[in-house]
């Protein structure tokens, strides 16, 4: 015990020995002059997700853009008679796209789900194809023409994409092209030319719709998913 | 979402976005935005679950072969009062003239060897043709399943054969007699006539009027309306009016039928239905009802009135098919046990002679403008599809608490002990919520409940005495409140509680009334009514008084409508936001679109979405 205690007071008086000899008084200074102190700005106001449509917006809306049909003609016109199975009944899709049903005490659905964008998806798809069908495959006036209301051109090169992704923005999302992410129309006119020039192989699979059809299908696609078009 | 069109307008140089707004406020679509949001709260539809099939409305088909042999349809409705006791309550031709037996609900089934042709003396007699009112006119919307209008080989049909009593025609007839006289025993496994259940036996009134008769042949006959309870079951003479015109058709024996084609939900309005589907009679009211709040509600708003007349307002709408319901349906809920308060037609919730006689039941797509419904009327809270949707005096002042007091009933934290103490405004525990409660549910005491019978104050006061019983013989016997000075009063059993008292008046509200030399009087209360007789006798419009006559009401639309709007529910940092838009609503004369108006205009409105998609990907930062 003694033993212990006598080298401990020996390494004590070494370190204090040590510390006298190297180190200097540091000068005062404010805490705000400390690196990582200074005063912070916190943003405390509500930060808010954008909501969803409700179901009742996004059918009207779906309906305006297939044509102004009532539900019932437009799900005869969406069915078609090609046996193509792009689309049951509307009844089939109401709950799973959030419609609350108030005779059973459904609530509305305020929230996305795996269901409901696969929903989305498949009325999206419907949409498209059928009006590839009416607007280009047609022979429709431009002006009569309700999705894609531009004239045909082939090839399409990036300006005249331009001018018809355009129509295609302010149809869907309800705002000019040129106010989006200024990669948004780049990146649609790769869609555009990957589908065609996939459209266009001598092995690619049977289609109903001609190259070109397919890519601006392919580009309906891709607006009619679009979270700002569900979204608010 | 806008339109091209749309969109290149607001691009255009002088876009008034004021204007444009004033605008918006002003069509169907901000009526239906604003309308949602009440929608969502309070889900004012009726579905399946509120089986709406009254014994004096539906009419029913059973295949039978006419004299010739032919299948042959015959409409009739189960529970009408015949004169002969083989078919009193049940199907006009009895097994031996048909070779059917009738068991309930199902076709017939063979009978003796049967079935057999219709003996014809007994089908000429007790069956009639007759051209009901749905093959007597046509409007658009009014659709009849596709079964309905045909014969059993599917030829279309302009007239159908219907039993004989329920061809009569008169409003209202005299009470008749049983033709199964009392004293005749019946058992229930063994009933006569080849009948599969006991003739039913007489009701109050013909028991009553069989008393008199007895006593005297030339006793002064009771009066029945034919549209009500009372006369479908105390008269053979009650049938189902001109044409029909009280009954409503199915096409098939069971509980309830399909009669009609319309769409079986209406999402985005009854001008864009999602299909067209034969549903029953039962349906066909239930929808309309669900219609009738949605012209209601829309009409306040389109029309920038009020939005106190939600709950207040005695006008509303109606569509050929609520015409007839006002009519010649609604009556036929009352009026039970009421008959022994002498309560034999009822004081209507809506006054049908207020409806245009120029409504047609085929004028479904059509809504005419009722200014006055009647002096009971008070906004959707006399509504059949609210009185329906919450059964209960306690649900409807539960729904009403909350969607426009925006207050809730949470139950505390505490142990319930076993009580016996009925009045849950006292009892440990229930009181929490129910000392708020009992009071605002008195209001609907005067609605029965899961219907829209109205019991008025001369037949049903709040708080009857021992006088106003015995001063009607038919209640005195009932036993409805015990002599409290027999030496049984103290601590003895509760009154007698048949259905002549206990369905209107709460056996456990039954009391002794003390005076100076003691118990000179007892009483008992209304149903529903014990915590506030006052609430009681103000019925349905005085809560919507009390609702709407305090600054809680626009602070409650306020915060309903910002938070439908917002897309989340509203925190204290709202507060400002919330006070600032009541406010606006209450100086604009409680005109929704003044709310809405300074709603969409506020910071808070325009920074709803604030988030972009790119910063919602990255956590939100």
């Amino acid at each position: 015990m003694k033993r212990t205690l006598a080298i401990l007071a020996l390494a004590t008086a070494s370190l204090t020995a040590f510390a006298c000899s190297k180190t200097e008084e540091p000068t005062p200074v404010p805490l705000s002059q400390v690196p990582g102190h200074d005063g912070l700005t916190q943003d405390t106001t509500l930060k808010e997700g954008p909501r969803l449509v409700p179901p009742e917006a996004y059918i009207r809306t779906y309906l305006t853009l297939f044509g102004g049909l009532s539900p019932i003609d437009s799900q005869t016109a969406l069915r078609g008679a090609d046996g193509s199975a792009l689309f049951d009944t509307w009844n089939d899709y109401l709950s799973s796209m959030g419609l609350p049903d108030y005779r059973v005490d459904m609530p509305r659905g305020t929230q996305t789900n795996t269901l409901m964008l696969a929903t989305f998806e498949r009325l999206g798809v419907a949409l498209c194809d059928r009006s590839v069908e009416r607007d280009l495959q047609g022979s429709l006036p431009t002006t009569s023409r309700l999705i894609f209301a531009f004239d045909k051109t082939t090839p399409v090169d990036l300006a005249a994409f331009t001018s018809r992704f355009d129509v295609l923005h302010r149809t869907f999302l309800g705002y000019p092209a040129a106010l989006g992410p200024a990669t948004r129309t780049n990146d649609f006119f790769k869609l555009y030319t990957d589908t065609v020039t996939l459209h266009s192989a001598t092995d690619a699979a049977k289609s109903r719709f001609t190259p070109d059809e397919a890519g601006w299908a392919a580009v309906c696609y891709g607006l009619v998913r679009h979270p700002e078009f569900h979204l608010y | 979402m806008p339109t091209r069109a749309e969109v290149a307008d607001f691009e255009a140089d002088g876009f008034d976005t004021d204007a444009w707004i004033d605008e918006q406020l002003k069509g169907p679509a901000y009526a239906e935005r604003v309308r949602r949001v009440y929608m969502d709260l309070m889900r004012m539809e009726v579905g399946a679950n509120f089986q709406f099939v009254q014994g004096s409305t539906v009419l029913r088909r059973v295949k039978v072969k006419d004299p010739t042999g032919k299948d042959t349809y015959v409409y009739f409705r189960g529970g009408q009062r015949r004169g002969r006791a083989e078919t009193d309550g049940v199907f006009c031709l009895t097994p031996d003239e048909t070779g059917l037996q009738w068991p309930s609900l199902v076709e017939g089934t063979p009978y003796n060897g049967g079935p057999k042709n219709a003996d014809a003396t007994a089908w000429s007699t007790y069956t009639k043709v007759v051209t009901p009112w749905w093959l007597s006119g046509t409007g658009a919307g009014f659709v009849l399943a596709d079964a309905l209008p045909k014969e059993v080989d599917g030829t279309p049909v302009t007239q159908i054969r219907v039993c004989a009593e329920e061809a009569q025609e008169p409003d209202t007839a005299d009470v008749t007699l049983s033709p199964f006289p009392p004293a005749t025993a019946c058992v229930a496994t063994a009933p006569p006539f080849a009948r599969m259940s006991c003739p039913p036996r007489d009701s109050f009134l013909q028991s009553k009027y069989r008393t008199a008769f007895t006593k005297d042949p030339n006793a002064a006959k009771t009066q029945v309306a034919c549209d009500t309870a009372t006369g479908f079951g105390s008269s053979s003479l009650c049938g189902c009016g001109k044409g029909l015109v009280r009954c409503m058709p199915g096409a098939g024996p069971g509980f309830d039928n399909v009669g009609f084609k319309f769409p079986s939900r209406v999402p985005i309005g009854w001008d864009a239905p999602f299909d067209q589907v034969d549903q029953t009679q039962a349906g066909w009211a239930r929808m309309f009802w669900g219609q009738e709040f949605i012209h209601f509600l829309d009409d306040i708003l389109t029309s920038d009135r009020s939005f106190k007349e939600v709950l207040t307002g005695r006008q509303g709408f109606v569509n050929g098919p609520l015409a007839q319901f006002y009519r010649d349906v609604a009556p036929g809920q009352c009026c039970g046990n009421g008959v022994y308060y002498g309560y034999n037609e009822p004081e209507a919730l809506f006054d049908a002679t207020k409806i245009p006689a120029s409504v047609t039941p085929y004028d479904v797509n059509t809504w005419t403008k009722v200014d006055d419904r009647g002096p009971h009327a008070s906004g959707f809270l006399t509504m059949p599809v609210f009185l329906t949707k919450y059964g209960s005096r306690r649900a409807r002042a539960h729904v009403l608490w909350n969607a426009f007091a925006c207050k809730d009933f949470i139950a505390g934290n505490l142990a319930l002990k076993p009580s016996s103490e009925p009045d849950l405004t006292k009892r440990d525990g229930c009181n929490v919520c129910h000392a708020t409660l009992e009071p605002i549910a008195a209001y609907f005491a005067r609605v029965q409940e899961s219907t829209w019978v109205y019991l008025p104050q001369d037949k049903f006061p709040v708080t009857p005495g021992k006088p106003f019983f015995d001063g009607n013989p038919d209640l005195k016997y009932q036993g409805c409140i015990r002599d409290f000075r027999s030496p049984a009063a103290d601590g003895g059993p509760p009154p007698v509680s048949n259905g002549a008292c206990s369905n209107y008046y709460d056996p456990a509200f039954t009391y002794p009334v003390l005076g100076d030399a003691g118990v000179v009087d007892g009483s008992t209360t209304l149903r529903g009514a014990y915590a506030s007789p006052v609430n009681a006798d103000k019925g349905p419009e005085g809560f919507a008084e009390q609702l709407t006559s305090t600054s809680q009401f626009e602070s409650c639309v306020a915060e309903n409508v910002t938070s439908a709007f917002l897309g989340r529910s509203l925190t204290s940092d709202d507060e400002t936001l919330k006070d600032t838009l009541a406010s606006v609503l209450a100086n604009g004369g409680y005109r929704m679109s003044e709310l809405v108006r300074a709603l969409v205009k506020s910071d808070a409105y325009k920074a709803a979405n604030n988030l972009s998609s790119t910063k919602w990907r990255d956590g939100g930062l």
